[in-house]
């Protein structure tokens, strides 16, 4: 994405709904077919909305020291989840 | 990166940019492209730490409104004639054009077939008639209305007892049971055969402008619905010891699949559900013959009555009408079927008309459900029916 916004370019994409997340695993499966939760908190980095047609697309800029991966847990229900990562 | 089944075109395809993004996720994924060479809808199917792989498919206006209305799929809008494949570089050159088709691309990589553009396009309720002889051209009548009256029986019973459960908003008096079950029809597929709907507009329920004023409505009825889907498909771990409402044992039967027949799968899902523990359910005939075990134990024994009365207070948003000054020395409480509507309201409109109901009257329901509604021919004393 070399014209992309370089600031949107060094975000991580997530959705706060697992319906918007199931979605996209749907529609683009070479994704991934795994859909993890996290529950973010202010000392995991920074997050914006930055919606267009998916409603709670959220840009999230971790900081440097977090360890990102060990934060999400796999789902496969929309039970409990909020704050989505793909 | 996979091998491309396709034929190398000596195409640049220089000075290609998105011309309107209609999904973005870390960057454009689905954008259209006006070129010289035509004009594309673009979708990423794949990707290394080299390249990108699109899809470019042939399209126009109409078929980018289409998929933006959700009256056709993601995959149906990909599925053109011919597409190119195009490998495009993290410096947006493009660096090889194929030739090939959506059936040459390998299935893993493509959209669901139910996949819609945005997840807000995604359907209320689908419901898939699945079988083996089920295809495009050769999907019979039957199966097509029985996937229509098992999709709106199932959503009127639920909306009854949804309704029946909760107070209305004064701003939703004018919503009635019909418009939540006699929903527009969204798309249909022959993947086995498929029909969707969509949620009714709400500005012409006159419920405002809003579109999401009914989710409170849909989720408790996406709620009973997972609640009679989960024990009409237990898994192995669940125990077989769960008891299911009437009401919802109602709605469940002419969901499944019959016993015998094309159909021996259904496939519901759709946002109804999307707060539930799964997004799409399959209801196999052990399903069927489950909930055929369970009515046969728990459904109270339905008594036929006749009776000949005058039409009287017809719900037309509840279907049921009062059936008055009857031969059975009282009013009888009636619920029709769609079917009948038409029947029952012309002689709703004809005062003076005598109408008799074939139907059954079920213990604790305070409605005789009508199965069949004649008119009472009237002959007037000193007119004699002519023999001829």
């Amino acid at each position: 994405m070399p014209k992309a916004p370089p600031c949107l370019r060094h975000g991580l994409s997530t959705f706060r709904r697992y319906e918007e997340a199931s979605h996209q695993r749907d529609l683009f499966p070479a994704l991934g077919d795994k859909i993890a939760m996290a529950e973010l908190k202010p000392e995991h980095g920074k997050t914006k909305l930055t919606q267009g047609k998916q409603p709670t697309h959220t840009t999230w800029w971790p900081y440097e020291e977090v360890q990102r991966a060990s934060l999400f847990r796999c789902v496969d229900t929309p039970l409990g989840s909020n704050n989505v990562g793909r | 990166m996979w091998d491309v089944k396709g034929t190398p075109l000596p195409v640049k395809f220089e000075n290609w940019v998105p011309d309107r993004v209609l999904y973005d996720f870390d960057g454009p994924r689905i954008f259209t492209v006006r070129h010289e060479l035509g004009d594309f809808l673009a979708y990423v199917c794949d990707e290394d730490d080299q390249i990108a792989r699109y899809l470019l498919a042939p399209t126009n206006d109409d078929t980018v409104a289409a998929l933006e209305k959700g009256t056709c799929t993601m995959r149906e809008t990909l599925a053109q004639p011919w597409l190119w494949v195009i490998d495009v570089g993290f410096d947006d050159v493009p660096r090889q054009v194929w030739r090939s088709t959506l059936e040459a691309i390998p299935e893993t990589l493509l959209p669901k077939p139910w996949a819609m553009l945005w997840p807000n396009l995604e359907p209320l309720l689908a419901v898939r008639m699945i079988g083996p002889n089920l295809a495009k051209g050769r999907i019979p009548a039957s199966v097509i209305k029985r996937a229509v009256e098992g999709a709106t029986y199932a959503l009127k019973k639920l909306a009854e007892l949804m309704l029946s459960s909760r107070p209305q908003r004064p701003e939703q008096r004018s919503l009635t049971v019909r418009h939540l079950y006699d929903l527009p029809t969204q798309h249909l597929a022959f993947n086995s055969f498929e029909i969707a709907f969509r949620a009714p507009d709400t500005a012409q329920l006159r419920l405002g402008e809003q579109d999401d004023v009914l989710e409170p409505e849909y989720d408790e009825m996406g709620r009973r619905l997972a609640e009679a889907l989960e024990w009409a498909t237990p898994l192995a771990s669940d125990q077989d010891s769960r008891t299911i409402d009437l009401d919802l044992l109602d709605a469940l039967k002419k969901l499944v699949p019959p016993q015998t027949g094309l159909v021996e799968q259904v496939e519901v899902r759709g946002r109804l559900l999307r707060h539930q523990p799964r997004p799409a359910y399959t209801l196999t005939r052990e399903a069927t013959r489950r909930v055929g075990r369970a009515r046969t134990q728990r459904e109270p024994q339905a008594t036929p009555l006749t009776a000949t009365g005058l039409i009287e207070e017809f719900d037309k948003g509840r279907l049921t009408f009062i059936l008055r000054y009857t031969d059975a020395g009282r009013d009888i409480n009636c619920a029709i079927t769609d079917e009948l509507y038409d029947e029952v309201m012309e002689l709703f409109q004809q005062d003076e008309v005598r109408a008799t109901i074939f139907g059954l009257e079920i213990p604790g329901n305070r409605f005789v459900e009508v199965i069949h509604i004649a008119r009472v021919l009237e002959t007037p004393v000193d007119q004699p029916v002519n023999p001829a």
